[in-house]
């Protein structure tokens, strides 16, 4: 407990030192706004005018037909999430009554860090949970927080650095109750499915799975003090009865009847199962911009140690394959499975730290099994292939969230084939090394020459001047001037 | 004999009485199309003042669809002609290998914009971006966001130009982001 709570101290000091030095744009503002109504107003509407001068109708915020009030298309525990560094804002004396503002960064960033030393604890006891050595247990955390994709989304203020918090959480309450077979653990998986459900109605596929898990136990318990039939019908179908009341009720406020999501209102069909599956098997796979072996290396590792956690582990294998792979399934016959703007396969981030557990078992196995010098060998080839990824997520931190797509106009702005090599299925954290690398003058970027013949002078100079501007800006928050920092 | 004589006294009674029918109806026969002769010429001469009357007002609106078609015609060919005179003009630009600046082309898409003419406002935004018109990439972030008469709502394509807008320099502002 305690080396877990210094852990959690430690990820909260680095995070801190390395706070972002700008807003995500994009999905959460909306949420930011339906939170801002509930501080002020204390209701989740949205005043239309606010709502009409962002996307278009449906695009973030969805009009109620029946009472013509507009509301985040998000879940609503994104808006509840959004909560706290608003009100923190407010009693600290700040105004965070003008609609459509970026608030405090400052904030919000204490928020992610108070997030992310909270997920770094429960990680530590999932780790907990496979091997004994506290070694073992910190590095398989600092590897997830700080080796992965999850570096990103710790200091973007979206909503999957909660998401993957509710599912660790989930996990950890369904291991538990699988190994102890103490109920109280089932209530606890329910609260955090909830949460999840709320947060994105696609985690109602979990639902099934754990009340399977519940069955599951009580019947393996035959010989133990187990509830009655009676309690665990209520323990297996009231907690999704309700978290399905719940959506419902909300969905009914919000967009005006039960069943209804909040994406029906612009583009449903890309939300629909109705894309290529190869193609999202294949990005999420294989594609240097998407994979999740390249976003999140400690799963090649967990690889290794699969078949040892299959044996050792199974019940808790396969919880994690009924998860991942009808997740991999569904998100990649999405058509949006990449996630529009977004940084890495991100749609499946929330799943990715635990995935990684087989991972620790490796670890242990190379510690306690193998001669001394293949164990060297090998520990020194993960830890190349962790820190290598480390480096490519400094790159990608280093810089402004979006700067891959900004950096990519060079495509509208001129027809530039070579730009569109340049970009074209590259790692963020590759594309961010070049720009670095290239800062002193940026016209030796690969893709330049050909850019500049095609564009006019005046063009190309901006082109240069802008982004060399975005480089400078970088994207840590003690970086900005005093009198930048919100 | 007595008899004979009323017989035929009453035949000669008959014979009168007939022939005065007779008469009598042949002068009502006479006066009927008289007065149907008198109906018809007046008829004739209604109908002739009508269909005086609906030629001179086709003949007078085929003489103003005439004169304005010529109108037209004339407005057509000064247009076709300041059309060549601007061709002529922008060929003459580029022969003289004088590019438009950026702000060149961004001023007459706006003026474009404001006669409501979307969509030859935008391939003039799209030239003045492409020219390095930073205010131009915004505005079409904007047009494409919002969508303008003649131009329909894009979202992929308002967040590119609202990326090169970034690059060109300009403050995109949170509500036209990601």
């Amino acid at each position: 407990m305690r080396a877990a709570v210094i852990l959690a101290a430690a990820v909260a000091a680095f995070n801190f030192a390395a706070m972002p030095g700008q807003f995500l744009d994009g999905d959460p503002a909306a949420w930011r706004e339906e939170a801002r109504s509930l501080l002020l107003a204390g209701e989740l509407a949205v005043p239309g005018e606010s709502a009409g001068r962002f996307g278009e109708a449906g695009q973030y915020f969805v009009r109620n037909q029946a009472t013509g009030r507009w509301y985040s298309k998000y879940g609503v525990m994104n808006s509840l999430m959004a909560l706290p560094p608003l009100w923190a804002q407010r009693l600290a004396g700040g105004d965070v009554s003008e609609r459509l503002t970026y608030p405090s960064l400052f904030w919000f960033n204490l928020w992610n860090i108070a997030l992310s030393a909270v997920l770094a604890a429960l990680l530590y006891g999932v780790a907990g949970l496979y091997t004994r050595r506290i070694g073992v247990r910190v590095l398989f955390v600092a590897a997830t927080l700080y080796c992965s994709a999850l570096w990103f989304y710790q200091r973007a203020q979206s909503s999957e650095l909660y998401q993957a918090l509710f599912f660790t959480a989930l996990f950890l309450c369904v291991a538990h109750f699988l190994r102890a077979r103490a109920w109280a653990w089932l209530g606890g998986a329910w609260l955090f499915a909830l949460a999840l459900v709320l947060t994105r109605v696609s985690y109602g596929l979990l639902l099934p799975l754990v009340a399977l898990l519940g069955w599951y136990v009580w019947r393996r318990s035959w010989q133990e003090p187990r509830p009655a039939r009676a309690t665990l019908a209520l323990a297996l179908l009231a907690p999704p009865l309700l978290a399905l009341a719940v959506l419902a009720w909300v969905n009914q406020v919000k967009f005006g009847a039960p069943w209804v999501t909040g994406y029906h209102q612009w583009r449903p069909e890309t939300v629909a199962p109705t894309g290529r599956l190869a193609d999202g098997l294949w990005g999420f796979l294989f594609s240097p911009r998407f994979s999740i072996f390249a976003h999140f290396p400690l799963l090649l590792l967990a690889l290794f140690g699969a078949r040892e956690f299959w044996r050792r582990h199974r019940l808790e294998a396969i919880v994690l394959l009924a998860v991942f792979v009808p997740f991999l399934l569904f998100i990649s016959k999405l058509p949006v499975w990449a996630g529009e703007f977004s940084y890495g396969p991100r749609y499946l981030l929330f799943v990715l730290p635990v995935l990684s557990a087989p991972a620790i078992v490796f670890a242990d196995s190379v510690i306690e099994r193998w001669p001394a010098w293949r164990a060297r060998a090998l520990a020194a080839a993960a830890i190349a292939c962790l820190a290598w990824s480390a480096w490519l997520q400094v790159q990608v931190n280093r810089l402004g969230f979006w700067i891959y797509y900004e950096a990519r106009s060079a495509l509208e702005l001129a027809y530039s084939d070579a730009a569109a090599e340049f970009f074209r299925d590259r790692h963020v954290g590759v594309v961010n090394t070049d720009l670095l690398r290239y800062r002193p003058d940026l016209t030796k970027l690969p893709y330049f020459p050909e850019f500049q013949r095609r564009a006019s002078t005046e063009l190309a100079e901006k082109y240069v001047t802008g982004l060399g501007r975005m480089i400078d800006r970088g994207n840590w928050y003690w970086s900005l001037p005093r009198e930048a920092r919100s | 004999m007595g008899i004979l004589a009323i017989i035929a006294a009453l035949a000669g009674t008959g014979l009168y009485l007939i022939s005065a029918s007779y008469e009598q109806q042949v002068a009502e026969l006479r006066k009927q199309l008289e007065q149907a002769s008198q109906r018809e010429a007046a008829s004739a001469a209604a109908a002739k003042a009508a269909y005086m009357s609906a030629v001179e007002t086709a003949v007078a609106q085929a003489k103003a669809q005439a004169q304005k078609a010529a109108a037209e015609r004339a407005a057509a060919q000064r247009a076709a002609a300041e059309a060549r005179a601007r061709a002529e003009r922008f060929a003459a630009e580029r022969a003289s290998a004088v590019p438009m600046s950026a702000q060149q082309l961004f001023d007459p898409a706006q003026a474009l914009e404001g006669e409501g003419k979307g969509g030859e406002a935008v391939k003039l935004y799209v030239r003045a971006a492409r020219s390095g018109s930073g205010k131009a990439a915004l505005r079409l972030g904007e047009i494409y966001d919002k969508g303008i008469a003649g131009v329909s709502r894009d979202y992929a394509e308002s967040l590119k130009w609202y990326n090169a807008a970034r690059v060109l320099g300009e403050d995109v502002p949170m509500a036209k982001s990601r």
